[in-house]
């Protein structure tokens, strides 16, 4: 289903770090290429080392990033309504990192991510709003990551802080 | 030149204590309930307090009080293996006995915190020192506004008190939260740093008083998000940790700056701490 | 008061059940330790200091007091450096704490300094002066005896004028000035106490003269003079408050050795660890109390490693403790200006040439920012 009206879009970017605050000119051609996509619990939405297709911004419902390690399959991180995930659709690589599963019945904004970077190339304005916002994401989500590895709560760290 | 001091009880011999309950609550940690051995009473304690736990001929370390303030008569430990000391104390039976001096040190503000919203932000063995919060909270329910408690725990192993975990999110407006930094796939709860529960829950800064226990970095984390949702340093407060040996002030090791862990804190008003706690490390 | 007198005093203080402790030559070193005769003092030595450096040296008169102190105070008597805090037995896993067995010593200090009293009443601040009260040092405390020695001799490292502390000494149950650069070796005695004047009421002594007392001003002045070390207390408080990221804590770093020395010999210093043993049945423990020092990397260690892991962070930690959070802590400053860290440092380093350097690095780093 098509997200079709501005106002609705526009209502709902405040819940989106990465769409708060844009010029409405902005919003309105986002709209022209933000599809809504829902999973069902337990559907995996990419694979690892997935082409990536798309940038999905969460609605509602948990999603689990993934990853195999020592044989296991563990999760990294918990996603829910508010965050974005794979933006690695927005860089040239464009091959997902982890698996995104959902955890429960998820709803997304998503865009395509050729799309997307069309948009930004044809709208340098827009493309700079864009990777800025997406900078301080990726930013918070490496110091989130940062701290999970530091094992703050382990033995050996405790100390250490 | 004769100085008039009035005399105590040696506050250095510690007093035995009959382990009446273990409880294992993960692969290292277990909780500890004592009772009086020798007919003596044991001392009452306010929420955040410590004691310092003697085991016989090993050594003595300081162990937040984890039980809940209202029931007299009995002192709870909860004590996570580290070192030579707490892995002795964490291996006894029921029946055994301990030796325990005091309780020590500062309480967490539950005066203050009347008529407002209760924020705990837990991590790790950290949840321990704040359980007699908890304690008094679901007591005294009404005296409170909302309770909330965000905790981070390693892996779902390593979280302490599962089943109170459920019974507590089930009192009156009371949201409970948990997140792990590493979990396997059958883990369905939150994966990420204890800070990202803040985006579940509804703070009203107005009327908020947060208290949080846990690593140092952690708490250095959770402060910047709680000012960032527009509490004022006034209405945070926290429990430190350094190496403590006397748990009187005069050992001299717990200190950080001007402050005496073990009798200036180790509860603190985050404002009595804020420079010692940014930017300085090594203190 | 003559020599002969000052020998019916330490028989007088020995009568009376006290242990005289006063000065006495010991390892190269005049050291504070048992008197029991004006014979143990050490007559017609002084003692030259400065940084890294003590020696003995022959006076040309036979003054008895007539150096400036050595590595041992009053610390080593009242707050011991190794005690036996309990021990305790176990029958069917229940232990009991077996009660002291001897009573603690009642000490007479003959011949402490103005900085020695200073310093002891620095640590009845914080072992006695609180909320709890340290019970080993507390015994020791309440009974003891100060015979004071006014300062004429001060050493290079000395800084007590600087500090408020001396080298008039205050606070004392008597207290002697020594003139031995005459044929007439004698003492001016004063009285500071009740339990001071009692225990003059059998000593032969003559009432002084306006002469000798304006003598004994004129020496305490002259050696305050004569110190060349200067310390600014106050000032100090915030300095270092302000400069804990001051570019001279690495600096110092590269040469302190981070041994402790200076935590030994500082009569103020109170830091302590305890130590627990059971003997081979495991029946019977005890526990001991010693003297700690911040400069150890232990001192710090909590599970998983030390919060001062540095150098630099312990020396920080020690010079600003003692100079600036002691204050705010016991509301005074834990430097009595005794220069012993000085002298006892095997760098010689300094604190008031670190205050010094740290002074100037912030005036230097504030013209820059205005």
């Amino acid at each position: 289903m098509r997200v079709n009206r501005i106002e609705e879009l526009a209502r709902a970017a405040e819940a989106y770090p990465l769409l708060a605050d844009l010029r409405p000119e902005h919003l309105a051609k986002l709209v022209e290429i933000a599809e809504e996509r829902s999973f069902e619990q337990d559907e995996i939405i990419f694979g690892e080392g997935a082409t990536s297709e798309c940038l999905f911004l969460i609605a509602s419902g948990k999603i689990a990033l993934e990853t195999i390690a020592g044989g296991k399959r563990i999760v990294i991180q918990t996603l829910s309504a508010g965050d974005a995930m794979g933006w690695s659709a927005l860089t040239h690589s464009a091959k997902t990192h982890f698996q995104a599963r959902a955890l429960s019945h998820v709803q997304t904004i998503a865009f395509e991510g050729a799309k997307l970077a069309v948009a930004c190339e044809y709208d340098p304005v827009l493309g700079y709003e864009i990777m800025k916002r997406l900078l301080a994401l990726v930013t918070e989500r490496l110091d989130h990551t940062r701290m999970q590895v530091v094992d703050m709560y382990g033995k050996r760290a405790a100390a250490r802080s | 030149m004769s100085i008039a001091a009035i005399p105590l009880p040696d506050p250095m011999c510690p007093l035995p204590v009959r382990i009446s309950e273990v409880v294992r609550e993960t692969h290292d940690t277990y909780t500890l309930t004592t009772t009086a051995a020798n007919g003596s009473g044991l001392p009452p304690f306010l929420p955040g307090q410590f004691s310092m736990v003697f085991e016989f001929g090993v050594g003595e370390v300081p162990i937040s009080i984890s039980g809940d303030a209202e029931i007299p008569g009995q002192l709870v430990f909860t004590i996570r293996s580290v070192g030579a000391v707490t892995a002795a104390l964490v291996g006894h039976k029921p029946g055994d006995y301990l030796g325990v001096r005091g309780s020590f040190g500062t309480a967490w503000p539950l005066e203050a915190a009347r008529g407002q919203d209760v924020l705990l932000v837990a991590g790790g063995i950290g949840l321990a020192p704040l359980r007699p919060v908890i304690s008094h909270v679901a007591r005294h329910r009404s005296d409170f506004g909302r309770f909330l408690l965000l905790y981070g725990a390693r892996t779902p192993k390593d979280l302490l008190f599962r089943k109170q975990l459920h019974a507590w999110s089930a009192l009156p407006e009371s949201q409970v939260l948990v997140t792990v930094d590493c979990a396997d796939s059958r883990w369905r709860g939150h994966v990420g740093i204890v800070t990202k529960l803040f985006d579940f829950v509804n703070l009203r800064p107005e009327r908020t008083i947060a208290m949080t226990c846990g690593p140092e970095i952690m708490m250095r984390f959770v402060i910047r998000a709680l000012r960032a949702r527009k509490l004022e340093a006034g209405q945070i407060y926290l429990s430190m940790e350094r190496n403590m040996e006397c748990g009187i002030g005069f050992c001299g090791h717990c200190q950080m700056g001007p402050l005496f862990l073990c009798k200036d804190g180790p509860i603190f008003a985050y404002l009595q701490v804020e420079r010692w706690l940014e930017g300085h490390h090594e203190l | 008061m003559d020599v002969p007198a000052l020998e019916l005093l330490i028989e007088a203080l020995r009568e009376r059940g006290y242990r005289v402790v006063g000065p006495v030559l010991r390892d190269g070193a005049i050291a504070y330790g048992p008197v029991n005769k004006v014979g143990d003092l050490p007559a017609g030595w002084t003692s030259e200091q400065n940084p890294a450096s003590y020696r003995l040296k022959r006076r040309p008169d036979n003054a008895l007091f007539g150096y400036a102190t050595g590595p041992k105070s009053m610390k080593d008597f009242l707050h011991v450096s190794e005690i036996r805090t309990f021990a305790a037995e176990k029958t069917d896993g229940l232990f009991w704490i077996l009660p002291a067995s001897e009573p603690p010593p009642r000490y007479a200090f003959l011949g402490v300094r103005g900085c020695d009293i200073a310093a002891m009443l620095v640590q009845d601040r914080v072992l006695i002066g609180g909320q709890a009260a340290d019970p080993f040092y507390e015994a020791r405390r309440r009974n003891c005896l100060i015979i004071a020695v006014h300062c004429t001799e001060p050493a290079s490292t000395c800084f007590c004028v600087s500090m408020g502390t001396g080298p008039r000494a205050r606070n004392f149950d008597l207290a002697l000035t020594e003139f031995a650069d005459s044929d007439l070796h004698e003492f001016l005695v004063e009285i500071g106490s009740e339990a001071g004047a009692e225990i003059l009421e059998r000593i032969p002594v003559t009432i002084a003269s306006t002469e000798m007392t304006s003598r004994s001003r004129a020496l305490t002045d002259r050696a305050g003079q004569a110190m060349t070390r200067h310390l600014d207390k106050d000032r100090a408080v915030s300095l270092l408050r302000e400069n804990f990221d001051s570019p001279q804590w690495d600096r110092v770093a590269e040469r302190c050795l981070a041994c402790g020395n200076c935590t030994m010999v500082c009569p103020t210093c109170f830091c302590v660890t305890f130590e627990d043993s059971t003997d081979i049945s495991g029946q019977r423990a005890e526990r001991w109390r010693k003297w700690d020092s911040c400069y150890s990397l232990a001192f710090s260690y909590i599970h998983g490693g030390s919060v001062r892991s540095s150098t630099k962070s312990r020396y920080r930690q020690w010079l600003t403790h003692k100079l600036s959070s002691w204050v705010d802590q016991f509301g005074s400053s834990g430097c009595v200006g005794c220069g012993r860290c000085i002298t006892w440092c095997p760098v010689g380093i300094d604190l008031t040439e670190e205050v010094a350097a740290i002074e100037k690095a912030n005036s230097a780093a504030r013209k820059e920012d205005s």
